[in-house]
């Protein structure tokens, strides 16, 4: 069977205070998500947004999807994600793809996280499961 | 590293839903296994890896069912492997940790509800 689409929808457009409330939420301070200081120091262009907070997005999408389309109480019991560019303050997150069935019980989904650029930021597979 | 046990507290969990805009739809999100790094980020301490050098290359998480609140989850974390690699303006360290997570206190005895494969970049002045 061919992949369907899963539309893309906007997440997030990404703030300091994101940042912020997920290192204390996480236990991930590491200061080139907080500081722009180090964060330059360390040659980037300037804080970057934590990985996991974007595929916190990524899989939240997921679980939208699979709550709307399927029957059932739904988890996601696999998750691979990619980080391959960075996410800034400012941007703009949205995320979607395409799913297709596996078996009755699994749905497999490949999400892109893309900036207001179009850039894929983050990618993930990910596999839905009815309980 | 380990075993840890930490316990899939409520008001941590709403705390990162909050911080995730999560609308719950699984009681606790998959990526709230992220809030269990803190032996990675001891590992690398102990490597001598100054954290602000760490980039997060790629995650993955498996569950054999959905996390619980009130849970209590055993963990031990081993560096699985290391690739090194010279970049055009630093050298590059590839980490992999993998996580266990077994419920209950026994790790090796319960069953395992996840597996956590973490790679990292690290990013040193050549």
């Amino acid at each position: 069977m061919n992949p369907s689409e899963v539309p893309f929808e906007e997440m997030a457009v990404v703030s300091n205070a994101h940042l912020e409330r997920y290192a204390e939420a996480s236990g991930d301070h590491n200061a080139i998500h907080l500081d722009e200081k180090v964060a330059k120091a360390m040659g980037l262009p300037g804080v970057i947004a934590h990985g996991m907070l974007v595929a916190g997005w990524i899989s939240e999408r997921a679980l939208r999807f699979g709550e709307t389309h399927g029957k059932g109480k739904i988890f996601v019991s696999k998750i691979n994600v990619r980080f391959r560019a960075m996410v800034f303050p400012g941007d703009r997150i949205s995320v979607g793809g395409t799913f297709k069935v596996l078996s009755p019980q699994v749905w497999h989904l490949d999400l892109q996280a893309k900036n207001q650029k179009g850039e894929v930021t983050t990618s993930a597979a990910i596999d839905v499961t009815i309980q | 590293m380990g075993p840890f046990t930490e316990v899939v507290n409520a008001a941590r969990v709403a705390r990162f839903q909050i911080s995730v805009e999560d609308s719950n739809i699984q009681d606790v999100p998959p990526t709230f296994l992220t809030v269990f790094r803190k032996p990675e980020f001891d590992l690398f301490q102990s490597l001598g890896v100054e954290l602000k050098r760490v980039l997060h290359a790629e995650q993955e998480y498996r569950f054999e069912r959905p996390l619980r609140i009130g849970e209590e989850l055993t963990y031990q974390c081993r560096l699985a492997n290391v690739l090194e690699k010279k970049g055009a303006q630093s050298f590059l360290s590839f980490l992999v940790i993998e996580t266990e997570f077994f419920s209950g206190h026994e790790a090796g005895t319960q069953a395992r509800v996840a597996f956590s494969k973490t790679t990292v970049v690290v990013r040193e002045p050549i």
